[in-house]
């Protein structure tokens, strides 16, 4: 059977456990960073993977030379 | 609470490597940067100020002590977190940008190359050599707009694969060579070395280079910014039509010494899909031609610049966040800089020199930052004249 003990209050009121609380949330923001890398180097948007000059280079761009009669 | 109001040059010495921070408050946050990794932290203010006392060689027993009084929280605890800084930030391990230069010295420079393009850009004449169709497929699309007859040339860039690599030489001096699927770099090196042609610039002396398209009121200019496929290119295309300038395409430099955006001369990529709403502005597109990135599955075609001007540079008024929803209604609004600086930094090449990344911080804490979506492009050229004008 369960005894329903009561926690005893002298040790901590409810005012300083919730200013605790606060306490406790602003150190745990203080650990909180984001990190943010730039590109290693300059670079242009472009197709993933053209599969520029592999062994299975037919996956390279096309030109489609509309103009050519 | 406490506010560094202005940068703070600290210096370490760690391994015999001299790393330096810098701390810049942006909005109610503080921004870091380290000069070991070239990397940018966005943190608390009193974390900042944590860091800062270490650096100055403060023991971190007395730092805890006063965290822990000022927090009114277990010395244990504070101990435990200024520790967990001073092993990231004081001792940390060696750092990745400390990787060996690659070694070009066994390169050899090819003496013939079947392709060759010349380009004009302002009074540059800039000779284009490359190994095979495939190279010059990587550069020329971009810039053939620029194409003139064979001429005497300023500069000659040359462009050969060998084991796997593709090589970039200016003159005879090697810039630099990258794998096959690392090409994006190579065309980003061909391009700084392009700039540093046309505007008589070093590497060192730019800021940085933004993934954005930027337009001008002929006064000033303005950086759109947003994932692929946002519409970036798409609403230079539709701006230079209505009057704006188009100042660079995907590749947007900014000097350190003024933080002006140049000119790049690429032309803009215009996607297949893009093609219904551009065409009644741009007949010309019918008949451009047409690259199909396969893999990508992507289908571009390419729209010259409005401005033949590619000496020009203007200060920016402020970067926009667009992003084109279909139906969604128009909004504009501010942005906080927190929120712009996670989305602008890693999209971005960054200089890591230490007075660029102190004028970077400055700088872009001096800027507006906005965030546009549309699906109406009226609306959106409305709205970015607005901008322009200070009227939002």
């Amino acid at each position: 059977m369960l005894e329903n003990k009561e926690t005893p209050s002298k040790d901590i009121t409810r005012k300083d456990a919730l200013k605790k609380m606060g306490s406790y949330a602003a150190f745990a923001a203080l650990g909180t960073m984001i990190m943010l890398n730039p590109q290693k180097a300059q670079a242009q948007s472009g197709p993933p993977n053209p599969g520029f000059g592999g062994p299975n280079s037919n996956v390279r761009g096309v030109r489609i030379d509309r103009n050519k009669k | 609470m406490f506010y560094l109001w202005f940068f703070v040059f600290l210096t370490l010495f760690n391994l015999n490597i001299q790393v330096i921070f810098l701390l810049k408050p942006i909005d109610d946050k503080t921004v870091l940067w380290s000069s070991r990794d070239n990397q940018y932290l966005v943190i608390e203010n009193t974390t900042a100020l944590l860091v800062s006392k270490l650096s100055k060689g403060i023991d971190f027993e007395d730092i805890s002590r006063e965290l822990s009084q000022e927090m009114s929280l277990p010395i244990k605890e504070t101990t435990d977190f200024v520790l967990d800084l001073k092993k990231r930030f004081i001792d940390p391990g060696p750092s990745k940008l400390l990787n060996k230069p690659e070694s070009l010295k066994d390169v050899v420079v090819p003496n013939h190359f079947p392709v060759e393009k010349f380009y004009k850009i302002n009074e540059l004449v800039i000779k284009a050599c490359f190994d095979s169709q495939e190279s010059c497929f990587l550069i020329h699309p971009k810039f053939e707009h620029l194409e003139v007859e064979s001429q005497k040339h300023d500069y000659c860039f040359k462009t050969f694969t060998q084991d796997a690599r593709i090589f970039l030489a200016v003159e005879d001096t090697l810039i630099g060579s990258w794998p096959f699927d690392e090409f994006h770099y190579f065309q980003g090196k061909y391009s700084m070395q392009l700039i540093q042609k046309i505007h008589k610039k070093q590497e060192d002396k730019w800021l940085g280079v933004f993934h954005a398209s930027a337009v001008s009121d002929k006064k000033n200019a303005m950086l759109f910014l947003g994932d692929s496929g946002n519409g970036k290119s798409t609403s230079l295309a539709l701006l230079q039509a209505h009057g704006f300038d188009c100042i660079a395409d995907d590749f947007v430099p900014v000097a350190a010494h003024s933080q002006e955006i140049y000119s790049f001369p690429a032309a803009i990529s215009v996607k297949k899909t893009s093609l219904d709403t551009l065409l009644p502005l741009y007949p010309e597109l019918s008949d451009s031609k047409e690259y199909d990135f396969k893999v990508a599955q992507k289908i571009v075609r390419y729209l010259k610049p409005n401005n033949s001007d590619f000496s020009s540079h203007l200060p920016c008024k402020g970067l926009v966040f667009i992003k084109y929803i279909k139906d969604a209604p128009l909004s504009c609004e501010k942005i906080d800089k927190i929120t712009a600086f996670q989305k602008l930094v890693p999209d971005s090449w960054l200089s890591p020199i230490k007075e660029n990344a102190a004028i970077f911080l400055d700088w872009f804490d001096s800027l507006d930052c906005f965030e546009l979506t549309y699906s109406n492009n009226t609306e959106m050229v409305a709205q970015v004249s607005k901008l322009f004008r200070d009227e939002l």
